[in-house]
């Protein structure tokens, strides 16, 4: 074949220009550790990364939902709590005041106190946690007991005014879970703290038998309590096994992506410097070659 | 023997026969970097000797001027020229579509394994809502949470909308670059003819006469074909017939001796030559390449994401507001396509609905979130197949394909291009170590017969002045 003059700057252009280029396109990928970072680059890939980084990114909600949960169910079990340690002094001052020997004077201290716990059981009954009514069901927004006066200024009655639902915050595209007691507890907490009224009512009218009823009445209203508890505690539970599931989820998407995405970074540094190596052999050859014609050895007279 | 004087004509000859190899030797020199030129060779012809009474006496030496071109080959790159203008106006548009999208996976660090990756654009606002949503379902009285979801659809919204604008400027671009193309095309045809012309009446002339002509004109044509695949045949007179095909696959005459009977237009995405006009079936050639760009995986683009807006603003709706309520919608039911989705303007931070009834209630925020998971189905009449993630990511991966294709198509054709363009340059180009060869070879023999006109010159001169003497 004849060479011309043109054909071999011609080639050499090629050359280099798809040398560069394949050294451009490889100094990115060892540069930033992706071998795939816009969809032509490899679109089967591409499209996969964009559905593994959105379950990624639901994963990341449904793992701060699950924190929430879980403040939601501490805090409502730290209520409940509270309320059981009432119940343990109510039933004690029920037993105190109910024994056959205890006289009307003391009766009547007993009943005084029963009454702070009263009061107190209505407060934590209507605690709140970031503004919103803990044992309320979902009509969180008002107080879900409500109290009515005698003409003592004490509370004569408690009354649920919540309603029975119960929201329940997804914790994955198909669980959820509900940390927020039932509506039969919440309704159950007002019963208790009525029969905590009767208690008073009938310490303070000091008829033994009137106690005696009264006493059974609020250890089996707390009943309820005491299975909320349980309840919440494997509400807990749960959660704290989901979050331990979506961290592991968490971690294998990164690693489906990361193995979807990530250049193969010895190979790449590799195929770098082979390039490299093959662009400075094209620029070292040409260069020898260029400048020598045959005008190097003429001398034209 | 000869006589004097006739040997003094042939030696003359034979000095304007190397004169004329060297200006032509010259001439290549002068043209090495010129890519459309070919380059010329001279070919010395003896003119032949007659019979005299004192023998045969040779009439001299005489030069004829040949162009070192290949019909074949410059065809060859013509069709070469229009596929690869093809494929990379193609891909010229595509990786605009494609910056358009804004789809790109970047990484928090680089250190293997552990390296965090995201990915931006449409998919990530998508994400970004639902997620909202799920965010405010886990606290729905929480004012923050409304903020966000309020703050995520809009920036959902303003995605679509740049993406869609941005892809129907890119359309729009590619049309007026077809414009502009027919307009390029059309004034090369008139060149093309005007070339034939001027071609023809220096033919006649003699040989090699319109050499730097046909250089031109070969120029012309190679820009040409770089915008529609032509078909070329040269006439008796040198004059090139210049032809594409219709449709039908029929041909279409574009330069017919020095006239152009059907010039081009563009009008409504067709491209048409004639008039009236009659369409044009081209195969490749930038004004294809681009035209073909932007009606194929552009328009399949912009289509997806319009379905995707559709879905999204009629689920989204019948989700957000179950009852349909008056001002009650997410987005406003009117704007179904990428270019016109839009938030209700009752859509504020203070009326987030997230649930029915009680404060509490988070039934809605729920359902919305939920709709990331739901596979939809065209047969039971939605807008889209699969997830709305799935679909989106199906729609960037074909314009991903497309333009991988036409990547790997373009670095194919440069290469196929290269092999042919060297080819020509083989047969065509000019090569200085060969035209210094010629050249002093050239040299020599002018030296060569200036010898022997100085030697006829002293035996003339010694012949005069001995007949003086004798006198």
């Amino acid at each position: 074949m004849r060479i011309t003059d043109n054909m071999v700057t011609n080639n050499l252009l090629a050359q280099i220009q798809q040398l560069t280029s394949q050294q451009s396109q490889l100094q990115s990928e060892v540069g930033s550790g992706l071998a795939v970072t816009q969809p032509s680059d490899n679109p089967a890939v591409f499209g996969q990364v964009v559905e593994l980084e959105s379950q990624n990114q639901q994963q990341t909600q449904f793992n701060n939902n699950a924190g929430q949960a879980l403040d939601l169910a501490n805090a409502s079990y730290s209520g409940l709590q509270s309320m059981q340690s009432i119940y343990d002094r109510a039933s004690q001052l029920g037993a105190l005041g109910g024994n056959g020997t205890t006289d009307a004077s003391s009766q009547q201290a007993y009943a005084n106190e029963l009454d702070q716990l009263i009061q107190q059981s209505v407060q934590v009954g209507n605690s709140q946690l970031n503004g919103n009514y803990l044992y309320a069901g979902t009509a969180d927004s008002t107080p879900p007991f409500t109290t009515t006066l005698n003409g003592s200024g004490q509370i004569a009655s408690v009354s649920y005014v919540g309603n029975s639902a119960q929201a329940s915050i997804p914790l994955s595209a198909t669980a959820s879970v509900s940390p927020a007691t039932s509506g039969t507890t919440n309704s159950g907490i007002a019963t208790w703290i009525n029969s905590m009224i009767s208690l008073r009512d009938a310490l303070n009218s000091g008829g033994s038998s009137a106690i005696a009823a009264a006493n059974a009445s609020v250890s089996s209203a707390e009943d309820t309590i005491t299975g909320a508890v349980a309840e919440n505690g494997a509400v807990q539970a749960r959660i704290q096994s989901v979050q331990t599931q979506q961290q592991s989820e968490t971690t294998e998407l990164n690693t489906l992506i990361s193995n979807d995405t990530n250049a193969d970074l010895p190979t790449t540094i590799v195929q770098l410097n082979q390039t490299q190596l093959a662009y400075q052999a094209a620029l070292q050859s040409a260069a020898s070659i260029m400048h020598i014609s045959i005008l190097n050895y003429l001398t034209l007279t | 023997m000869a006589g004097l004087f006739a040997t003094i004509t042939a030696a003359s000859s034979a000095l304007n026969a190397d004169s004329q190899a060297i200006n032509v030797t010259s001439n290549n020199i002068a043209n090495l970097n010129n890519p459309d030129y070919s380059r010329e060779s001279v070919a010395f012809n003896d003119l032949g000797s007659v019979q005299t009474e004192d023998g045969p006496e040779s009439m001299g030496v005489t030069t004829s001027l040949q162009q070192m071109r290949s019909t074949v080959l410059d065809q060859m790159v013509q069709q070469q020229a229009s596929i690869t203008s093809g494929v990379q106006a193609q891909q010229n548009v595509l990786q605009q579509g494609q910056a358009s999208l804004g789809e790109n996976i970047t990484s928090a660090s680089t250190s293997g394994s552990s390296s965090t990756t995201s990915t931006s654009g449409l998919s990530v606002a998508l994400d970004n809502f639902f997620s909202a949503f799920q965010g405010l379902a886990a606290n729905p009285t929480n004012s923050g949470g409304a903020e966000t979801v309020v703050e995520q659809a809009g920036v959902l919204v303003d995605r679509f909308q740049e993406i869609s604008s941005s892809l129907s400027q890119v359309q729009a671009n590619a049309d007026s670059q077809v414009s502009q193309g027919v307009t390029t095309a059309n004034n090369l045809l008139t060149q093309i003819a005007g070339l034939n012309s001027q071609i023809s009446a220096l033919n006649g002339a003699g040989s090699g006469a319109a050499a730097a002509l046909v250089d031109q004109r070969e120029g012309a044509l190679e820009t040409l074909a770089g915008l529609i695949p032509i078909s070329v045949q040269t006439n008796a007179q040198g004059e090139d017939q210049v032809s594409t095909t219709d449709t039908s696959g029929n041909p279409v005459a574009l330069v017919t001796n020095a006239s152009v009977p059907n010039s081009l237009s563009f009008s409504g995405g067709v491209i048409s030559a004639g008039s009236p006009p009659v369409a044009l079936g081209l195969s490749s050639g930038s004004l294809q390449g681009t035209l073909s760009a932007t009606t194929g995986p552009i328009q399949t683009l912009q289509t997806g994401l319009d379905q995707l807006a559709q879905q999204m603003v009629t689920s989204v709706n019948a989700t957000y507001n179950p009852t349909n309520a008056a001002n009650g919608n997410l987005f406003l039911s009117s704007g179904t396509t990428a270019g016109t989705i839009a938030l209700d303007p009752n859509f504020t931070p203070g009326t987030v609905q997230a649930g029915t009834g009680a404060a509490g209630d988070n039934s809605i925020a729920v359902a919305v979130g939920n709709l990331v998971n739901r596979s939809f189905s065209t047969a039971s009449g939605d807008a889209i197949d699969g997830t709305i993630t799935q679909f989106y990511a199906g729609t960037v991966s074909n314009l991903g394909e497309a333009l991988d294709t036409v990547n790997t198509e373009v670095t194919d054709q440069t290469n196929v291009q290269t092999v042919v363009v060297n080819q020509r340059q083989s047969v065509s180009g000019v090569s200085v170590d060969e035209e210094m060869a010629h050249l002093m070879t050239y040299q020599t023999a002018y030296q060569a017969s200036s010898e022997v006109f100085q030697v006829l010159n002293s035996l003339l001169q010694n012949l005069t002045n001995n007949m003086v003497s004798a006198g």
